[in-house]
């Protein structure tokens, strides 16, 4: 069986300053939130990056065609696609940071990037 | 609470057999499944808990670099970065924890003890994982991490605790300057 100790001062102020760290670093890491800020379009024609926080409605253009995407509160998504597959098209809108989709046939390429860097998947390890 | 000055044949055999513990629980470590690489026990870490109260600072850091090599080994990453993440969260964790167990028994225990030194590691590694890794990523594992060491460290404390307050072998080495639990 486990013997308990009598616990001390120090243990008491060294668990206190444990949990308020957690606390604070809970805090810094989950406030900012990872809300999508910003849009990359990739495409044959070059780079382009679009705030997020205006709407607009954008065309590029593709060696099948025009594939039109629209910014709209905050989130992205292709409206229409000279494709055949609408692969782009069905996959919605993006709304959180590395979200992303593409249309391979027009070369055009969408990614929403957060405030801060992409979140951390299970792969980074 | 000062250990003995000179290093006599039974102290060498102390850091031997302590270093040792730390190798065979680095193993078991090693064993038990983990969700996340960084995510440990510390298991290793008990043979150093009991060393603060019976080796010298040269003793002592003597049995951390075995502890530091013997888990570099066992786990096969002594010649990898994860090593460096490794290496830096042991000797932080020890050197915070040698200061603090130089505090009078009075004010605190081994769990004191054990919670500032997984602090120190957890803080370190973040801090490297921080600045070479994974940039301000880093951050959203940190509650996580935080926690998880306060949680195993408490545990290693009572542990450590425990096992010193009953230990014959404990209470011979340390003799009458021993820490008292």
């Amino acid at each position: 069986m486990l013997k308990l100790p009598r616990l001390r001062p120090f243990d008491y102020i060294a668990a206190a300053f444990a949990v308020a760290l957690i606390a604070a670093a809970a805090v810094s890491a989950y406030s900012s939130g990872s809300e999508a800020s910003r849009l990359k379009v990739q495409t044959a024609g070059g780079e382009f990056v679009y705030d997020l926080r205006s709407d607009a409605t954008l065309d590029f253009d593709g060696p099948i065609g025009i594939t039109r995407i629209e910014i709209k509160d905050g989130t992205a998504r292709v409206l229409s696609s000279p494709c055949r597959q609408q692969i782009c098209v069905n996959s919605g809108a993006l709304d959180s940071g590395g979200d992303w989709t593409a249309c391979l046939p027009n070369r055009v390429f969408l990614e929403v990037t957060g405030a801060d860097e992409t979140e951390v998947d299970a792969l980074s390890y | 609470m000062k250990p003995k000055s000179t290093p006599s044949a039974t102290d060498r055999e102390l850091v031997a057999l302590l270093g040792a513990c730390c190798i065979f629980l680095a193993l078991i470590e090693h064993m038990i499944p983990k969700p996340l690489p960084f995510l440990r026990l510390g298991l290793a870490n008990l043979p150093i808990l009991i060393a603060l109260g019976v080796l010298n600072p040269r003793q002592l850091s003597a049995v951390v670099l075995l502890k530091i090599l013997g888990q570099g080994l066992i786990n096969g990453t002594l010649f990898s970065y994860v090593f460096l993440f490794s290496a830096a969260g042991s000797l932080s964790s020890a050197v915070v924890m040698f200061a603090v167990s130089r505090l009078p028994d009075r004010v605190v225990s081994f769990v004191g003890i054990s919670i500032s030194g997984g602090l120190a590691s957890t803080v370190a590694q973040l801090g490297l994982a921080f600045l070479l890794v994974f940039g301000r990523s880093a951050l959203y594992i940190a509650p996580v991490f935080l926690a998880v060491s306060l949680l195993t460290s408490i545990a290693l404390g009572l542990i450590a605790s425990s096992f010193c307050s009953r230990s014959r072998w404990y209470s011979r080495i340390a003799g009458a300057e021993g820490r008292r639990w």
